[in-house]
């Protein structure tokens, strides 16, 4: 059994469940078959997906913005950013409204999975078996019996976003 | 019981406008006929500070604020002279009490001999005056002791909630914001009532028609009143300029003298701030760069005290403001050469005087002999003109040597809310700004001209207007079947002629008018980035995101201005 404690274990009021000094909570959402989480204090809240505006100049993993409740943001390909492709969205989708900074992003992803409460200690770091660019957005792992579920480095991704946009 | 806590916002902004009109009273000591009053109002202002840090009882405050005080009460019966004498004095002190009052603010500990130093200067002048001084009474009572000060009057105001001496209300920011906000949603929500309000509307429903109309023209009123609380007079921005003139002219060994018109010119908060900085660059070049040492000026026939005059006014939809110096002015040749060494031109380039004085804003040019620690060296006006270019704004030069520089900035009065044309271009709905369209052509076709290397042109009048298919231009970099959906060549036949801030004409290709509307401008930029081309985004009635062209950015993306464009007539090809 790991240290990682499932939504459903925790019972109805996962939110309202205390949090012990040294445990984070995660979202985890998925991108075709593999898993991967954000830190829940980042993510303001989820939504399906809606078609976005285009826009030009822009970083390729940038699919154009979104109108949220009068706020213009900015709609990030999470399986473009790892390099697997263009998603075609449906509205099954999702998209996590995440708060970087003060300011706020939408991340595509395919489903949102699960929330988890994980020790610190248990959080374990890149292995380097995971190659490529794609190490370089990932902040840690998390291990539950044989599930592997990666974190997201939010600051670097958005970093990415950005510059390759200024660049453009 | 009062609650200390809960006023002390209150006081903390009350000492900033206080400390505000004093650094202007203060500069006012050097001007023979401003002099007096500013002793005045200087006094009465010195006063509140002391009376209302008083109720919280920061000692270190009220101790300088005291010994400003006293000096103030023993020079306001003075010669103007004198006031002018004990100008930098005071405007020390003021600084040293700013410092004091901020560092009360943030809970900063500042040294406890901060504000010795300038407590000496005043003790000894007021010592000077006591000697001087034949028992004589002044008509203003004499608080000796910063005990005796009564803060009792100020602070039935400040719990009362009561405005503080004239009929003004302080509001939080952020609830004029959230009201701004809800007004710019209630005008999208109006667009899309609108929409269905047409002739057919008329004939089956003429009253309920009736009644739309008359509450859209409400909205507009409402809109507007809601946008005027959020403007405040430019002398805002002036109030500081003063003293910066006063500073530089001293360490330049210049004289300069700067006055104001227009400072009631309202414009709106979001401006006011962006173009204090702007306008300060300006100021410093005019003094740096522009006026001269008061022996050249009085070799040249000109009085030796240099002018720098800034003046506001409101042009239609416009805030136009002029900042003038009779100075050297700008050498059209000594630019035309530094742009050679920099590389911006070349020898073989004509370019009118105008064309030549506005390559001073280019990046990476300056005429500075040696580098002055006042302005820098190159970085000036290039800044100036960015800031203003993020206003919506354009600056346009005129100078001739020996007879000074005159600036003169043309800015939009309000960028949240703009009047915007509606367009169809290859699929996307997009919007342009009434303000830079210029002229809508129709059978555009038949005057298309390609001129090999250079691109596609439009000739109206005898002029070649660069063409902007923006369908090729506008696409997404690394992702070719992403963006706005390429056409083969079709017929071009409609087409806006805009201009961009620097006064250059483009022409875009459009495949549909969709209507003209007013604009609630949303950033992009908050939540992301500055995009290339895009000066931000509209949600339209239909809930659909619409951007807004940045004409001048897609000017810039065509290549800017093409050296010798204006002698393209000989390379004309008729488009085949």
């Amino acid at each position: 059994m790991s240290g990682i404690a499932h939504a459903d274990e925790i019972g109805g009021d996962w939110f309202e469940a205390g949090l012990e000094e040294s445990q984070k909570k995660f979202v985890v959402f998925s991108i075709d078959d593999q898993h991967f989480c954000v830190d829940i204090m980042s993510v303001r809240e989820i939504r399906a997906w809606v078609e976005e505006t285009q826009l030009p100049n822009t970083s390729h993993v940038v699919r154009g913005v979104i109108n949220l409740r009068g706020e213009i943001l900015p709609i990030i390909d999470l399986r473009k950013m790892f390099g697997q492709g263009a998603t075609q969205p449906t509205n099954r989708h999702v998209v996590l409204i995440v708060s970087h900074e003060g300011k706020l992003k939408g991340l595509l992803a395919d489903a949102v999975l699960d929330i988890v409460s994980v020790n610190e200690e248990d959080i374990r770091s890149v292995p380097d078996s995971i190659v490529g660019n794609r190490q370089h957005f990932l902040s840690g792992i998390l291990l539950d019996d044989d599930r592997i579920t990666t974190i997201v480095a939010l600051n670097r991704l958005i970093e990415y976003a950005i510059t390759e946009t200024i660049a453009a | 019981m009062i609650d200390y806590e809960a006023i002390k916002p209150t006081y903390f902004s009350e000492c900033a406008d206080l400390l505000t009109d004093l650094d202007t009273h203060f500069s006012d000591f050097s001007e023979i006929d401003k002099a007096p009053d500013a002793a005045l109002g200087a006094y009465r202002k010195i006063h509140s500070i002391k009376g209302s840090s008083g109720v919280f009882d920061f000692k270190r405050v009220i101790t300088v604020a005291h010994e400003i005080e006293t000096l103030l009460q023993g020079t306001i019966s003075k010669e103007p002279g004198e006031l002018a004498a004990l100008a930098a004095t005071f405007l020390r002190a003021r600084d040293i009490l700013s410092d004091l009052i901020a560092a009360e603010q943030t809970g900063e500990q500042l040294p406890g001999a901060y504000e010795q130093p300038v407590l000496e200067e005043l003790r000894q002048f007021v010592s000077a005056q006591a000697n001087e001084r034949t028992g004589q009474d002044s008509d203003i009572p004499k608080d000796q002791k910063p005990e005796d000060a009564d803060p009792q009057p100020l602070l039935d105001d400040v719990v009362g909630g009561r405005a503080f001496v004239n009929s003004t209300i302080r509001v939080e920011r952020d609830r004029i914001d959230n009201l701004i906000n809800q007004v710019s949603e209630i005008i999208i929500s109006q667009s899309s009532v609108m929409r269905h309000v047409d002739e057919a509307l008329h004939q089956s429903h003429p009253e309920l028609a009736q009644a739309i109309s008359h509450y859209f023209r409400q909205s507009v009123s409402l809109q507007d009143a809601v946008m005027a609380i959020r403007a405040q007079p430019i002398g805002t921005v002036f109030a500081s300029l003063p003293r910066l003139v006063r500073e530089l002219a001293a360490q330049s060994g210049k004289s300069v003298r700067i006055t104001f018109s227009g400072e009631n010119t309202e414009i709106d908060q979001t401006v006011v701030q962006r173009l204090y900085g702007p306008l300060t660059h300006m100021i410093r070049n005019a003094v740096d760069h522009g006026l001269e040492l008061p022996v050249d000026r009085e070799a040249a026939g000109k009085h030796k005290t240099g002018e720098i005059v800034v003046a506001a006014a409101q042009q239609g939809e416009c805030l136009r403001i002029v900042v003038s110096d009779d100075g050297r002015g700008l050498d059209a040749e000594k630019i035309r050469q530094t742009a050679i060494k920099r590389d911006l031109i070349t020898e073989t380039d004509k370019l009118s005087t105008e064309e030549i004085n506005g390559l001073i804003f280019k990046s990476g040019f300056s005429t500075a002999g040696r580098i002055s620690d006042i302005s820098g060296r190159g970085i000036g006006m290039d800044i100036i003109l960015q800031d203003i270019h993020n206003l919506g704004g354009r600056i346009l030069v005129n100078s001739s040597p020996g007879n000074g520089c005159e600036m003169e900035l043309i800015l939009p009065l309000s960028f949240a809310v703009i009047e915007g044309m509606v367009v169809d271009i290859a699929g996307q709905t997009c919007v342009l700004p009434l303000s830079a369209i210029r002229q809508c052509v129709s059978g555009a076709a038949a005057h298309m001209r390609r001129v090999p290397d250079l691109g596609a042109f439009l000739q109206l009048n005898d002029q070649l207007i660069r063409f902007a298919d923006l369908h090729r231009l506008l696409q997404n970099r690394a992702d070719n079947d992403s963006g706005l959906p390429s056409q083969t060549d079709s017929e071009v036949d409609l087409a806006l002629l805009v201009e961009t801030h620097e006064g250059a004409s483009l022409a875009i290709k459009i495949d549909r008018f969709l209507g003209q509307q007013q604009i609630v401008v949303k950033s992009i930029e908050e939540n992301f980035t500055r995009i290339d081309g895009i000066s931000g985004a509209t949600v339209l009635g239909d809930g659909e995101i619409a951007l807004i062209l940045d004409v001048s950015s897609i000017y810039e993306l065509l290549g800017g201005k093409i050296a010798g464009e204006t002698s393209l007539g000989e390379h004309v090809e008729t488009a085949a």
